[in-house]
């Protein structure tokens, strides 16, 4: 819960940050911020690793996944596709091929909002964009709370693509180390799966 | 890819290092604190990135409703399918 707090205060006093920026007249250049951003997650990264080396057993915990290290990113990319096609289709009568293009991305922002925008028109960008940057924001709030309260597979595919980047930390914390060989797992599979099946939907 | 090669090799210094007391359980405490200052500055670098964005800002009262929909919808998607599969294989190793 501490650590849900703390990332909402981040992500609020930033966003703050941000807006007062457009009020004042002052701007963190894009391009310094996607460079520290970048810089941010190789340091990111490279703490985790240190993390799961030095418990000791990480290989071991990534040889008794067995078909789980596949099996569980192919459902939860099903589940995610599936549960924000149907409601793009349904409740906001987005097109099928749209529907589904919207449900490809799995929290990637920086991917699906410039892809849809080329693929199907600023409109349907930009609410890919917001509704990636939402999916990571939910799932760093929400994966301590799921971790606990449901298990860590499904905080794992809370997280969608961005569990071997962003989301990592927070699940190795969440979960003692003993998810993150699973969440890196689960964010290339979905890393490498996103870029091929967006365009796929409007290729027929 | 590098990112693979990076958490690889960051996973064998820690193997390396967290075998030697008293470096391993100081590498763990580092790390954990490393790890929540760096996720703080990312999210907040987040926020920044977005509320310094007019055409975003702008936009997401009129698609936020949608936006926010869709997330939730694509998180409990993934949560109640592995959840699901999860409980078919428990019951049939019972």
């Amino acid at each position: 819960m501490k650590i849900s707090l703390f990332i909402i205060g981040c992500v609020a006093s930033g966003f703050l940050a941000g807006l007062s920026g457009n009020l004042f007249g002052w701007e963190v250049p894009t391009r310094l911020l996607d460079l520290t951003i970048l810089v941010i997650l190789v340091v990111l990264v490279f703490a985790v690793g240190l993390d799961l080396g030095a418990r000791g057993d990480a290989w071991g915990r990534i040889g008794s996944l067995g078909p789980r290290l596949l099996a569980i990113p192919v459902v939860s990319a099903l589940g995610s596709l599936g549960g924000v096609a149907s409601v793009a289709a349904f409740v906001w009568r987005y097109p099928v091929r749209q529907a589904c293009a919207l449900g490809s991305a799995f929290g990637w922002y920086s991917l699906s909002g410039p892809l849809l925008t080329a693929l199907a028109g600023p409109e349907v960008g930009a609410v890919a964009f917001l509704s990636d940057v939402m999916r990571e924001l939910t799932a760093l709030v929400m994966i301590p709370l799921v971790a606990r309260f449901v298990g860590s597979p499904e905080a794992v595919a809370l997280g969608g693509a961005t569990t071997m980047d962003t989301t990592l930390p927070v699940l190795a914390r969440a979960t003692d180390g003993e998810a993150t060989p699973l969440a890196f797992a689960h964010g290339v599979v979905l890393a490498v799966v996103a870029p091929v099946l967006i365009p796929f939907w409007f290729s027929f | 890819m590098n990112l693979l090669l990076l958490l690889v090799l960051a996973t064998v210094l820690g193997w390396w290092v967290g075998g030697r007391r008293p470096f391993g359980e100081t590498t763990l405490r580092v790390g954990q604190m490393v790890m929540l200052a760096a996720v703080g500055a990312l999210v907040f670098g987040m926020g920044l990135s977005l509320g310094q964005r007019p055409d975003i800002v702008s936009q997401m009262a009129r698609l936020g409703l949608r936006a926010v929909s869709l997330s939730l919808s694509g998180a409990v998607g993934a949560i109640i399918a592995v959840a699901t599969v999860r409980r078919l294989w428990r019951e049939r190793r019972a």
